[in-house]
């Protein structure tokens, strides 16, 4: 199958309160995950991807065609949709085979080019079936053997496991991680689900109010956020609000707030307050001899380990956490103090009740 | 959100169905109006005139009568079909379409046969009663007039107030029971504030139906002291010749209707600005058995009721193959009215033979010219929004109020102000007959059309389809059984249609229904039997589409 890159060139695209700003490129070849809440534009942005949409500004590109003002027939892109949007009038092998009847091949031909990807994503059991009568996941299985079938250079996944239950979801999952593998196929997935989002991007964006804050590897999302909504979107942080920042030597500062004076290995320059410290639990540990300090509030057994949550005098917003393993955790009301590497801290602009940070996660 | 590209970009599929409304309806009426505007002396005085006065009040009153008894027989049904759970409430909740499927000379007839002074209840008394033999009269009375228009119009009550009643969350009576309130407060203060707009509209829709009624009351009716102003307008027109006078009335009677239907409107917003909903409330409900002691008022409530809806359609049924020789004579079984329906042994068609191939005809032509007006503006305003989109959906919302002696009065005028003889009358009376079934063609197809997901004709698009392709491969597949109700519904209509027809049908096109009147008048009940069973056929085929494809969305 031959693939090429999405790039969205200054696209913008508003209707009435509702602004879309994208300028990103979705690398050939690769699964992106677009994750969000809900509202943020993440179907919007795909709408455009596939023609539905158009936009006021800026184009379009699938790798060095300009698809702006094609038509959706005219762009070779797969399509599924969150609600599947079989055509159930016909059958499962003829909705597979629309796609190929469409683009001109012959009605014999179509079919067998329908029961190959009917093969591919293991539902050629039920071709002869009407599309009522199958499962969630089945449905998504034929859509995705619709969109598959007309050899799409890219194809868009909006919310395609929101519908189905959680064991249903992660073969599912699995599935459409190794058929994008096998094919090569460029590959833009939606979802509000960060743990989705994590197992199978190669590549991460988070979107925001119409934009896409930040692009990246999921490992680099995880350990470097660029800003707070990312920080706080993707995984669970211990976030504490900055008094103060003072600068010891070449990169390392001293950071004043609710829980104690912390040391900081900051590269680059330092945001103005007010800002906000960003800790991931797992770099947390109980240490007579650490920086930060806090009450036991909340104790969450989670099987393999307790999650803690300790509150700090001072403001509301700040909060802790940390896992611990072993059979006894800090009791409710107890003192603790943590241990955290300097390195694995980061310091970003604004704060949780800053208007501009609503995280509206659904 | 508009999805401009999604779609085939077509304003212009409006053109037909414009092009028609104008012609077919605005056209009409205007006409109606200029001629009641050319003479308005003659309005003032119809306005002053005792005579005209007392027609006017006895429209009113026995639409107000029919109203109060109709909403009052649906309202036990309404209560048993929205709160409980019975073998056959589904059965019943159907069944109460039946009289808005069925031709309204259909009514009359089995009214006559089961009312009548030798109709069944008389036969009945006589072979039950020793002392008292004189026959119950009953025709040719306000009380004629009620009973028919409640046996029409008392199941839309039971259809519309039952539907508002079983999507009602139990939850917030609950609520109230918890609270203290005993169910009688329960109801009158949670439920029935909440149900008051529906009880509005049924109660509205019925006073419309029995002001503008003509059928009933021109064979129930009778005398001077029994006539509405649809059926004044009709003997003005059709045997004094007075289309100045016809029309002037008709104006008198629109304004009438349109000004109900403006105090409707702004008191249905009142009373359901009172009832908004605060929250997605979740409809969980557990309906009602009906055990015990309820079981009794149930089967006083549903055998009379059921008994009210199928008595005259049974009985027209049985009639068709019954006869008598003379008046005074018994019944015995006969297929003479079916073999001259049939035409059998003889050169050349029976009357009523050629009555069901004239109907036939018309309606198919009917059924074809509705069904591709209604899915070309169905199409249009289920995918798009906006202004245009409204008054198209007000266009095809007003042939529904106004009257239909009116509008074939409107052709009427205009046929006999151009050349073309009978047929230029043909063409309008398929004209007349289309408008008057549109509105409910429209509905049925439209509301099917929004139903299909716009990312349907979506996936058709990134598969490779072009908007035409698109539309005919997969929107009108999905809109087939929608299309195919509709058509089986207009011609339905179409073949049941009195009012217009009576009025521009030309002298030797009998229909069905002409055919029916006819036989009535002249006392031949068994051979007007046989045609309406033919009728009863047509309508159980409509009711039966209708009810598997579009019940919804009447």
């Amino acid at each position: 199958m031959k693939t090429s890159a999405l790039i969205f060139n200054g696209v913008e695209f508003r209707r009435e309160e509702f602004f879309l700003k994208a300028d990103n490129t979705f690398p050939a070849g690769k699964l992106t995950v677009i994750l969000g809440p809900s509202g943020s534009g993440k179907t919007t942005l795909l709408d455009l991807a596939a023609g539905f949409l158009k936009p006021d500004k800026g184009s379009i590109m699938e790798g060095n065609l300009d698809v702006t003002m094609l038509s959706p027939e005219k762009r070779q892109v797969g399509v599924v949709f969150q609600d599947h949007a079989l055509f159930p009038h016909l059958s499962v092998r003829d909705n597979v085979a629309y796609g190929p009847r469409a683009r001109g091949m012959g009605r014999r031909q179509a079919g067998m080019a329908a029961d190959r990807y009917l093969e591919m994503t293991r539902i050629s059991r039920y071709a002869k079936k009407k599309p009522s009568s199958l499962s969630g996941g089945e449905k998504q299985r034929v859509s995705l053997a619709r969109a598959l079938a007309i050899k799409p250079k890219i194809l868009l996944l909006d919310e395609p496991f929101s519908s189905l239950d959680a064991s249903l979801r992660r073969d599912m999952r699995n599935e459409v991680r190794n058929i994008q593998r096998e094919t090569g196929i460029t590959a833009v997935l939606v979802t509000h689900d960060q743990e989705e989002a994590l197992s199978l991007a190669d590549f991460l964006a988070v979107m925001k109010d119409g934009e896409i804050t930040q692009m990246g590897s999921p490992a680099d999302l995880w350990t470097f956020p660029e800003n707070l909504f990312t920080a706080l979107f993707i995984g669970r942080s211990t976030r504490l609000k900055i008094r103060k920042i003072s600068s010891l030597k070449d990169n390392l500062y001293t950071v004043e707030t609710a829980a104690g004076s912390i040391r900081v290995e900051h590269k680059g320059t330092i945001p103005d307050l007010p800002a906000t410290l960003i800790i991931r639990p797992e770099n947390l540990r109980v240490s007579g001899s650490g920086d930060i300090r806090g009450t036991v509030k909340e104790a969450e057994y989670t099987g393999d380990q307790w999650k803690i949550y300790l509150s700090v005098p001072g403001d509301s917003s700040d909060l802790i956490e940390f896992n611990c393993p072993g059979a006894a955790p800090p009791s409710i009301g107890e003192s603790v103090t943590l241990m955290h590497q300097p390195g694995s801290v980061r310091i970003l602009p604004g704060v949780m009740n800053d208007p501009g940070i609503r995280l509206g996660i659904s | 959100m508009r999805y401009f590209s999604g779609r085939l970009n077509g304003t212009g599929v409006l053109l037909w169905p414009v092009l028609f409304w104008i012609t077919a309806f605005a056209l009409p009426l205007i006409s109606v109006a200029l001629k009641a505007a050319g003479s308005v002396a003659e309005l003032t005085g119809v306005i002053q005139s005792p005579y005209y006065r007392g027609v006017m009040g006895f429209s009113l009153k026995q639409a107000a009568l029919s109203t109060v008894f109709s909403v009052l027989l649906g309202l036990p049904g309404a209560y048993f079909v929205g709160r409980h759970h019975f073998p056959g409430r589904k059965l019943l909740r159907s069944i109460s379409t039946v009289p808005f499927v069925l031709p309204s000379i259909l009514a009359v007839l089995g009214f006559i046969l089961v009312f009548g002074n030798s109709g069944l209840i008389n036969s009945i008394r006589q072979t039950t009663l020793i002392g008292d033999k004189e026959p119950w009269k009953m025709l040719y009375s306000l009380r004629a007039i009620i009973l028919a228009h409640m046996f029409y119009n008392f199941p839309l009550t039971l259809r519309i107030v039952g539907d508002a009643w079983y999507s009602l969350p139990q939850s917030k009576y609950n609520a109230a029971r918890s609270l203290g309130a005993g169910p009688i407060k329960a109801f009158f203060t949670v439920d029935f504030p909440r149900l008051a707009p529906a009880i509005l509209t049924s109660a509205v829709i019925t006073f419309l139906y029995c002001f503008l009624s003509f059928a009933i009351i021109l064979v129930l009716g009778g005398g001077p002291q029994f006539t509405t102003l649809e059926v004044e307008i009709y003997r003005l027109i059709k045997y004094q010749l007075d289309f100045s006078r016809g029309s002037g009335l008709a104006i008198i009677e629109s304004i009438a209707a349109l000004g109900l239907l403006a105090v409707y409107a702004s008191l249905d917003t009142v009373l359901r600005r009172r009832t908004v909903d605060d929250d997605d409330a979740v409809k969980i409900r557990t309906p009602g058995r009906i055990t015990g002691w309820k079981m009794l008022p149930a089967f006083l409530y549903l055998i009379p009721a059921l008994f009210l809806i199928f008595a005259p359609l049974i009985s027209i049924m049985i009639y068709s193959f019954l006869t008598r020789a003379t008046r005074a004579a018994s019944l015995h079984l006969s297929f003479s009215h079916w073999k001259s329906l049939f035409g059998s042994g003889r050169v050349g068609a029976s009357v009523p033979l050629n009555s069901v191939i004239r109907t036939f005809s018309l309606g198919i032509a009917v059924a074809g010219i509705t069904t591709v007006t209604a899915a070309l503006a169905g199409w249009y305003t289920a995918h798009r929004k906006g202004f245009l989109v409204k008054i198209i959906e007000f266009m095809l919302f007003i042939p529904m109020g106004v009257s239909t002696v009116m509008l074939g009065l409107g052709y009427l005028i205009l046929t006999n102000s151009i050349p073309g003889g009978k047929a230029l009358r043909l063409a309008a009376l398929a004209a007349s007959h289309t408008i008057i079934a549109l509105p409910f063609a429209y509905r049925i197809i439209s509301g099917r059309l929004k139903l299909i997901s716009r990312r349907i004709p979506q996936a058709a698009r990134v598969s490779g389809a072009s908007p035409l392709k698109s539309f005919f491969t997969v929107e009108l597949p999905l809109a087939r059984g929608a299309l195919v109700t509709a058509a089986v519904f207009s011609l339905a209509i179409s073949a049941g249609e009195l009012n217009a027809t009576i009025i521009l049908a030309p002298p030797d096109f009998t229909t069905i229904t002409l055919a029916i009147y006819r036989l009535i008048g002249s006392y031949d009940l068994f051979g007007a039997c046989a045609l309406g069973t033919v009728l009863i056929v047509i309508s159980i085929i409509s009711f039966l589409t209708l009810d598997k494809y579009g019940e919804q969305t009447l």
